[in-house]
């Protein structure tokens, strides 16, 4: 950008020297790169001595001896500009860049204002576009991913359907058990309310996280875990008309189905053969109508003498030569696509900017769910007077998801049972029916021919029966400035946004899903041959539309005033917000959509189903969406003041209030606040470290809180319709606890920045203290039988952590080497919890993947067993009272002794990682850039999946260690996987599953990306190319090291990884 | 114009935030409601799904003897489960049938609590159903729990026996303790008289409670205690108010043909009150029991009830006869068949013998095939009555929550009712009035207040 502004100034000054002139006035105006107007600029000229400086708007006025002359602008903290002046006429604008060694030049937007990153004692990191762009795909929020300090990813633990943690992001670990865990996402100046996807990521300029509770606690109750603020691009005031265009396609491979370390087939065979020697199917078998396995059938054929022995031998291979995971991939599975285009035109005049941007973007996944979506953005600010100022921001979203094929644990099963040995199309690769459903026998004779065809075909399924979603999202706020005095400005900001989804579910009759409906509705006299289809032949629609309404306004006053050594700085404000939700949902049997038709239902009395003869309403769309409205309201303030541009304090304060439901009114208030110091040490006279330039020192401390919406103090009933009577009900679905009260956590970071001409950084240390966290404690659940506890405020938390960051510039010559590199340890642990029994580390039994609180310990951790070995008969041992047991359920319930014998059960340890970081290094040389993104996760352990045999007898998947389980005695030298056992004891899996040899390091070193970039010069002689770029990317390329040697990749440990992507592209401006 | 503008601006903000409170006031769900009216604790008490789906205890049938496991059935079995077909159950945790029994004791209570705050004379008529209802669940879930987890009632040693906990108010915070059988059965015989008396006669639908329905539960509750009299006079009270019964020859409760594999449809005219068995910790599943062979041989040929409770799949009978109209629910309600029996019963035993005949033959009749009669029967005794009467009792209510009640109670009075149960050669055995007949409660619970049963 500098060097294109170099080369407009040069064109400027050539051109101006062509016409010299006479003793002129020169005007004009000094902007920073963010456009704020530069106070105090020197401006000097080379002829005459004339000089001045500029006012706290940023204008200068002056007269010069002749024309041409040069003019010359410094400023501490800016790179000096000279500027050949030529012309009268033109008002000038001149922009200045703040120095090189600069922590950074973008600035911190934390939705209420935008300011220096010097100014603000808060700690923050700021990813700017230059990074952005760096990763590619759909979602803004993942191109954070090892790009920013404070800020881990945990896959496998958020969850979009879950209220709480919905991205699985935390900014600086945890600060509560059973609250929030999700940061809050701004967008420019309003908490973002509708989908992430919605957000275009090449219309966005940068993102800055607020980490501590200073920067967060503007943002008050709902900050608790951060804040994102994500910034959109603006176009400036004086620019040329500017187009801009960016194309990229991403490729990601097929997954691939042999990293799920299944067991073999030949291993499922003989289980199932095992099983039909018990009987174990007979149940099914006797239900005439329930599937069973294909070799079941053939060892039922051979066992009623129906087939020879070389029969059932041929037919058994046959079934062996098959396999659902080889068919899913050839015939589901394809290389997933994304293509997305945006354009860009932006300009401004010395009263109007504005940006006209528009995207499009086409996914398709691996199973060929397809995703369209249409972005546009229309931005105008306009000064209507010196003191008037208006901003329009309108977006809009249009998409289209439409669903794809199923999943391969949906397709490779039988009634539930997982079947590694089917067979989804033929030789031609025609569909091939699967008796997922139903038994094959029965579905060919039920109906004597009065039936629809009522087998399963999981490759024509996913074409008959689909899902499309289509979303409408328009985002459009207007913000009015008014500088009543210089110092003093008011602004009032208003934001709208509406999202409308329709969902529409066709089941076409040919589907299965049609026909089964259509089927288990059909009655057949068996003397009279009648027919009667109380569902008729024809598509099933269902339909959900939701609209999702949110407004926002916004009243602030800010005020910046400096004096000789002082300067200060508030705001202050107050917002109200109101988000609504309502939709409805409808059900169209019989459905034709050309012609528009369909059949009126009965949905109040029961129906015969076809197979057992139960009756049974027939399904109708059931209870619409529910209507919310959620209304906050706050309060805020902020304050800073320095002195002498070396001392800083600011003051934080916030009033939040809201409608949370069953809350008494004076809980629905909850005031918060911070305070932060900074002092710039390198402005102090006696500091004299001549190598590091800039230093500065800051601390900060405030209060936030965590209010979980869902939790009241007053018995709340959900009505709904009683499916079975269908008359109105209420259901109680949480237990009241009285005594409720608001999470509070405390915040303290201490942070350090500095840079010199080749290094830059910044190191943060920091504390949290969480208290009257909500957390589960158990009951006595005869108080109510629901569940086995209840929602109270219950532990205390403790964490600490230390975010680095550090950017240095190795080499800058024709090879040019930077590296940024981020640094996070985050440990947290209880420090207090309801009652003595949950210092009990057996509660830590589990996956680890949800928060367990056990005193002194970190909230997301595992225990085990400890690991002694196989015994003769191939039972894993472990210890009771120091001696080798068998006794799992003793050793479950043991408690561990102070007597210094082996405990039962031993803590390992954290479960996600205490240390995490990056390495990004880019690499300059000629037109090429070269980024390489390695991170890291250390300190910390996860389970192995491992073999469950009441898991494989149920039907679930297995682990291929089945093959090296104890089969016959001396095997425990050389095994640990225990015998299979029938009948099966879960507690005896249990003790396996969760024993110390299944309890591994999960420390690893991941390639995240690499990224190319050719940015060709001279532009190929065309003039009007301003840049032009071409990038290539690979992404999740894979595991350099793991600490574990079973190749299991600790992010995934179940399998099926993130396919590696390739994308391509070109970014051009005109 | 400074000093303006600033006061303006302030004077604007307050302003604003004075009327926030009332902004708040806003509901933000309208699915959501804090129980409060007469219509919401309706809706609280009409909540099938709470109130009478999978709620009553399978501990104690899957602990009974009108069933049995083959050896195969049994090894497909967890080892947890398998001990409780072999009554070896030590420790067991949530969720079981105590948490289950106590879902809707607390919404009764709940309801019996909001039902204070309002005034009969908003209208007395929905008042005294709500309360009623609320009184009659409680009653009806305690003498689940009570039959399940204490020993069978005996006037001599009932203030000592530990009942089950007594919880009467939905606040959590009050400690749970367990109470004698006496005043448990007390409490259940209190409630349910106090629910007959502001119940309405027949309920709308037969999952809402009803006089008929408190006059059956008190029949049962004093049949469990051996108070025959009382048991009788309820049985007759509430068959005086229903006594409709299904012809098993032919009838519109019946779907298709009585031989069919769901046979009867939901909500048949029998049904005075319905609800279902729990199917957690399920051993019982009707699709892997197997029927007792003599409970098969006992029923004539004439008898409709064998292929409309039963099918044969090769050698064993498998159970399909549940008034739930579904093939996987065992129905545990008030029926009008049972209550015949409770009155026949209670009449032979206290000596009417006519009245005790008459009834087994209405019911008889029903169940036979149309071109034959029931035998007629003439017991020497009221002591050959009774047993008479105890066979068909069995051979009525097989799987509806009732065995376990009956082995107690008739152990009481030394029939000796001893169970067996071979599995793979091996014989257990649980001997009459063992103390294992009261089931113990789960580990979960068990604290100083509510101690564990003593085996």
């Amino acid at each position: 950008m500098r060097f294109i502004f170099a080369v407009f100034l040069f064109l400027l000054a050539a051109a101006a020297s062509a016409q010299p002139n006479a003793r002129v006035k020169i005007s004009g105006r000094i902007l920073s790169n963010d456009q704020v107007p530069l106070a105090g600029i020197s401006i000097s000229a080379m002829k005459g001595g004339i000089k001045t400086t500029t006012g706290t708007d940023g204008t200068f006025t002056l007269s010069l001896v002749e024309l041409p002359d040069t003019l010359n602008f410094t400023h501490i903290g800016y790179q000096p500009v000279r500027t050949l002046i030529a012309s009268p006429e033109k008002a000038l604008e001149v922009i200045m860049n703040t120095v090189a060694t600069e922590l950074s030049q973008v600035t911190v937007s934390t939705g209420y204002q935008r300011i220096k990153p010097n100014q603000v004692n808060g700690s923050f990191s700021i990813v700017d576009n230059v990074l952005l762009i760096q990763q590619t795909g759909t979602n803004i929020l993942n191109r954070l991913q090892n790009v920013t300090p404070g800020l881990s990813f945990n896959p496998g633990y958020g969850n979009a359907n879950s209220n709480n943690n919905k991205t699985g992001i935390n900014i600086r670990g945890l600060g509560t058990i059973n609250g929030s865990l999700d940061p809050l996402i701004v967008l420019d100046n309003f908490v973002f309310n509708g989908d992430i996807q919605n957000i275009n990521p090449t219309d966005i300029e940068s993102i800055t996280i607020l980490k501590d509770a200073a920067a967060a606690s503007i943002w008050g109750a709902r900050a608790g875990n951060g804040v994102i603020v994500i910034t959109t691009k603006k176009s400036r005031y004086n620019q040329k008309p500017t187009v801009s265009l960016t194309t990229g396609s991403i490729v990601q491979k097929k997954p691939d189905l042999s990293t799920l370390n299944d067991m073999s087939i030949a291993d499922y065979m003989n289980l199932e053969t095992f099983l039909f020697g018990k009987n174990y199917f007979n149940p099914a078998l006797n239900r005439k109508f329930v599937p069973v396995p294909p070799l079941i059938e053939v060892l039922l054929k051979r066992k009623s003498g129906l087939i020879s022995a070389t029969d059932s031998i041929t037919q058994v291979a046959a079934l062996q030569a098959q396999d659902s995971k080889a068919q899913y991939e050839e015939y589901f599975y394809r290389p997933a696509t994304t293509q997305q285009y945006s354009l860009s035109v932006s300009g401004g005049s010395s009263n109007v900017r504005w940006l006209m941007a528009g995207a499009i973007d086409r996914n398709t996944d691996n199973l060929s769910t397809r995703y369209d979506k249409v972005n546009l953005h229309l931005s105008n600010a306009v000064k209507l007077s010196a003191k008037l100022q208006t901003d329009i921001n309108v977006y809009y979203t249009n998409s289209k998801a439409t669903s794809g094929k199923e999943s391969f644990n949906t397709v490779a099963s039988v009634n539930g049972r997982y079947t590694p040995y089917l067979s989804f199309a033929d030789k031609e690769g025609n569909p091939l029916p699967v008796p997922k459903y139903y038994r094959d026998s029965y579905v060919d004779t039920a109906g004597a021919g009065h039936l629809l065809n009522w087998k399963y075909i999981p490759l024509d399924e996913y074409k008959l029966r689909q899902a499309t979603t289509h979303t409408d999202d328009i985002l459009a706020n207007i913000t009015i400035a008014y500088k009543i005095l210089p110092s003093l400005q008011i602004s009032v900001l208003y934001q709208h946004q509406q999202q409308r989804t329709d969902l529409q579910n066709i089941s076409g009759v040919g589907s299965f899903d049609a026909r089964n409906t259509i089927n288990l509705f059909t009655q057949v006299n068996r003397s009279t041959g009648q027919v009667t289809q109380n569902v008729p032949v024809g598509d099933i629609l269902r339909t959900t539309f939701t609209n999702r309404k949110s407004q926002n306004l916004r009243g602030q006053i800010d005020f910046n005033k400096k004096w000789k050594d002082q300067n200060v700085a508030l705001l202050a404000g107050a917002e109200i917000q109101q988000l609504q939700t309502d939709g409805n949902k409808n059900i169209y049997y019989g459905y034709n959509d050309q012609p528009l038709s369909y059949a009126k239902m009965d949905f109040l009395n029961q129906y015969p189903t076809f197979i057992t003869g139960r009756n049974q309403i027939i399904a109708d769309a059931g209870l619409p969406p529910a209507n919310t409205t959620n209304r906050f309201v706050s309060a805020f303030a902020n304050m800073n003041y320095g002195y002498k541009s070396k001392y800083s304090v600011s003051l934080s304060a916030r009033y939040d209030g809201s409608n949370a439901f069953g809350v008494a009114t004076n809980d629905r208030w909850k005031p918060l606040w911070s305070a932060g110091l900074g002092w710039d040490i390198c402005r102090e006279r006696f500091y004299g470290l001549q190598w590091l330039p800039q230093l500065k020192l800051r601390a900060t401390y405030g209060t936030s809180g965590n209010v979980d919406l869902t939790r009241t103090a007053l018995p709340v009933a959900v009505y709904s319709v009683d499916p079975l009577t269908n008359i109105p009900i209420a259901a109680i679905t949480n237990l009241n606890n009285p005594r409720l009260r608001w999470e509070t956590v405390k915040q303290v970071d201490i942070g350090l920045q500095f840079s010199n001409n080749f290094l830059s950084g910044s190191v943060d240390y920091y504390r949290k203290k969480g208290t009257d966290l909500y957390g589960p404690m158990p009951y006595d659940y005869t108080a109510w039988g629901a569940s086995n506890f209840i929602i109270a405020n219950v532990a205390d938390m403790q964490g600490t952590g230390i975010d680095v960051l550090l950017n240095s510039q190795n080499l800058n010559g024709k090879l040019k080497w930077n590296t940024t590199a981020i640094y996070n340890y985050v440990s947290n642990k209880t420090t207090k919890y309801y009652d003595e029994s949950a210092q009990s580390i057996n509660t830590l039994l589990s996956g680890g993947r949800s928060i367990t609180p056990v005193i002194g310990r970190p909230l997301y951790s595992i225990a085990a067993f400890q690991w002694a070995s196989l015994d003769k008969a191939g039972n894993p041992q472990g210890y009771l009272n120091g001696e080798l047991s068998t006794d799992y359920a003793a050793m479950l319930a043991s408690t561990p002794g102070k007597d210094g014998k082996i405990p039962s059960i031993v803590y390992v340890g954290s479960s996600i990682p205490r240390s995490t970081g990056s390495l990004i290094n880019t690499f300059g040389f000629f037109n090429f850039e070269l980024s390489v993104n390695i991170s890291y996760k250390f300190g910390y352990y996860f389970r192995k999946p491992s073999i469950s045999y009441s898991g494989i007898v149920a039907g679930a998947m297995g682990n291929k260690e089945y093959a090296e389980r104890w089969q016959r005695p001396g095997d425990e030298n050389k095994t640990s996987v225990p015998s299979f056992n029938y009948p099966v004891d879960g507690t005896r899996d249990m003790f396996y599953a969760y024993s110390t040899i299944n309890a591994l390091k999960g420390d690893h070193i991941r390639l995240q990306y690499i990224n190319l970039t050719y940015t060709p010069v001279g532009h190929f002689g065309i003039k009007a190319l301003k840049q032009f770029q071409l990038y290539a990317n690979m992404a999740n390329v894979g595991i350099l090291w793991r600490a574990n040697d079973h190749g299991i990749d600790p992010d995934f440990p179940n399998g099926l990884p993130t396919p590696k992507t390739f994308s391509a592209g070109v970014r051009a401006s005109f | 114009m400074k000093h303006t503008a600033y006061i303006l601006l302030l004077g604007g903000l307050l302003g604003g935030l004075v009327g926030c409170n009332k902004y708040l006031e806003v509901q933000p769900d309208n699915t959501l409601t804090v129980p409060k009216t007469l219509t919401d604790l309706q809706a609280l008490l009409n909540n099938s799904q709470k109130m009478n789906l999978q709620r009553t205890p399978n501990f104690s049938e899957a602990s009974g003897d009108d069933y049995f496991l083959s050896d195969d059935q049994f090894n497909s079995l967890d080892v947890e489960l398998q001990r409780i077909y072999t009554w070896k159950v030590k420790e067991y945790k949530f969720q079981n049938d105590w948490s289950i029994a106590y879902e809707p004791v607390f919404i009764a209570n709940l309801c019996l609590e909001q039902l204070q705050k309002i005034p009969p004379t908003t209208n007395q008529a929905v008042w005294n159903q709500v309360k009623g209802a609320a009184l009659f669940f409680r009653s009806y879930y305690f003498q689940q729990l009570v039959n399940t987890f204490a020993p069978a009632y005996d006037a001599a040693t009932a203030t000592n026996d530990l009942g089950i906990v007594l919880r009467t108010h939905s606040d959590f915070n009050e400690p749970s303790e367990r109470a004698s059988v006496q005043q448990t059965l007390e409490q259940v015989l209190h409630d349910a008289k106090e629910a007959a008396y502001l119940l309405p006669d027949l309920p709308k639908l037969p999952t809402m409670p009803s006089k008929a329905a408190a006059y059956g539960l008190l029949a049962r509750t004093y049949l469990s205690m051996r108070y025959y009299d009382s048991a009788y006079h309820y049985a007759d009270a509430a068959l005086h108010l229903k006594s409709d019964l299904m012809n098993f020859a032919a009838d519109n409760d019946i779907n298709s043909s009585i031989t069919s594999q769901i046979p009867f449809r939901q909500f048949n005219k029998e049904t005075i009150f319905y609800s279902e068995m729990a199917t957690t910790n399920y051993v019982i599943n009707p699709s892997t029991i197997a029927v007792d062979s003599n409970i098969i041989k006992s029923y004539n040929k004439d008898d409709l009830r064998l292929t409309a409770f039963y099918t044969k799949e090769d050698t064993i009978y498998r159970f399909k006869g549940s008034y739930t109209g579904n093939e996987w629910q065992y129905f545990t309600g008030i029926a009008v068949d049972e209550l015949y029996l409770i009155r026949s019963e209670c009449a032979a035993r206290v000596g009417i013998i006519g009245q005790a005949i008459s009834d087994m033959q209405t019911l008889l009749k029903s169940r036979w095939n149309e071109s034959a009669n029931p035998p007629v029967i003439t017991p020497a005794d009221s002591k050959e009555a009774v047993t008479m009467i105890l066979n068909e009792r069995r051979k009525e209510l097989f799987m509806r929550g009732t065995r376990w009640m009956d082995i107690k109670r008739l152990n009481k009075e030394g029939r000796n009712i001893s169970l067996q149960r071979v599995v793979a050669g091996t014989t257990y055995r649980l001997n009459a009035n063992d103390p294992y007949f009261a089931l113990p409660l789960p580990q979960d619970i068990v604290s100083n207040t509510v101690p564990q049963n003593k085996y």
